[in-house]
């Protein structure tokens, strides 16, 4: 029969073995973990770099009849840009960072409120990709759909098909999914939470 | 404090919480380094308001917390084996049964019993999880007796 301090002096005894990296192998990680990081926002800058270049080339290059046509295709990369960067968790990075030297409690209610607002990025975030996207690429075939209009009917409407497509069949699933984490998730923190609370 | 002169102070006791938390030694050791690399990279942050100590096992408790994202849920131990009480070789197993022990109770009194097995003061642990000095008293005295007990039952066995 054992008492609780008891089983305290055997806590204190349990030594953690040989199975502890030494100091330097830590701060090696450290320095790898910071380089990553400096690699990864360089990727980024020359990325978002490259294509802004190449909505302006795209934007005072050719010459088109209809505004419409130079205002589209904007208006379609910066869709395509925007879902890429959302897509790259950049949205994590953008909201507050977890801060790990808060209490327990207070940490706890900084994730629930982190992935309450994650879920409201992945909703709304994903309606205005959609509608940046549809709306540049109505305005980008105008000019040449007016031309002709069999062709303007047939490529209008395979390109909406596609879209409409996207929009309820392809969305609809992956927000399922996302939603379905993120509310687990969600209420795995507020019961940890609520543990914490309890008497 | 430099910080090998800190890790090498903190960094069993750090494994010691992660342990009974996860119950998994290699998920352990990766998490006393995550808390490492988070104490390296706050230090800067710290203000002497509480030790050190205390600063970093509330690094060490959130990151254990964090591991939601790994799990939904940590599973709790299972018992398998039993454990002789007269045997010398049987230290290292009442270990073990400790840490399984733990790994019974919910994810949150985990943490607090191993700062209260670590010999942490009630004030701290109140200050590392954020909940009241007066509440913390009560859980304290139910984790206690119910470790105990669950220590004795399966040691019994």
């Amino acid at each position: 029969m054992q008492n609780f301090d008891e089983l305290k002096n055997m806590w204190q005894q349990a030594g953690s073995g040989n199975e502890l990296p030494d100091a330097a192998a830590v701060l090696a990680k450290v320095e790898a973990v910071r380089k990553k990081m400096i690699r990864k926002n360089i990727l980024l800058v020359i990325m978002l770099a490259f294509t802004f270049a190449f909505i302006t080339w795209i934007g005072f290059h050719y010459d088109f009849e209809l505004q419409s046509t130079r205002i589209g295709i904007v208006i379609t990369l910066v869709a395509i840009v925007t879902g890429m960067l959302f897509s790259t968790k950049l949205a994590r990075l953008l909201l507050k960072q977890n801060d790990p030297t808060l209490s327990n409690s207070e940490y706890l209610q900084q994730m629930i409120a982190f992935r309450n607002s994650l879920r409201l990025i992945q909703t709304k975030g994903i309606t205005f990709y959609f509608i940046l996207l549809t709306t540049g690429l109505i305005l980008y075939m105008y000019e040449f759909a007016s031309r002709n209009l069999t062709f303007g009917i047939s490529v209008y409407s395979i390109t909406l098909g596609w879209i409409a497509f996207n929009w309820f069949y392809l969305r609809k699933r992956a927000a399922l999914k996302q939603e379905k984490e993120i509310s687990a998730q969600i209420a795995a923190l507020e019961g940890l939470n609520n543990n914490l609370k309890k008497d | 404090m430099e910080f090998e002169e800190i890790y090498n102070t903190y960094s069993p006791k750090v494994f010691r919480l992660c342990l009974g938390y996860v119950n998994d030694r290699d998920w352990a050791k990766d998490l006393t380094q995550e808390t490492f690399i988070q104490v390296w990279q706050h230090l800067a942050k710290f203000r002497n308001e509480s030790s050190v100590g205390t600063w970093i096992f509330r690094i060490a408790s959130n990151i254990c917390l964090r591991q939601i994202d790994r799990s939904s849920r940590m599973p709790k131990a299972e018992v398998p084996f039993q454990v002789e009480d007269k045997n010398d070789d049987t230290k290292n197993e009442q270990v073990e049964l400790l840490y399984k022990c733990i790994g019974m109770l919910e994810e949150t009194d985990r943490l607090i019993i191993s700062l209260v097995l670590e010999d942490l003061p009630q004030k701290e642990i109140a200050g590392i999880t954020g909940i009241s000095e007066g509440n913390l008293r009560v859980k304290i005295h139910r984790i206690k007796q119910t470790l105990t007990q669950k220590f004795n039952e399966h040691a019994k066995l």
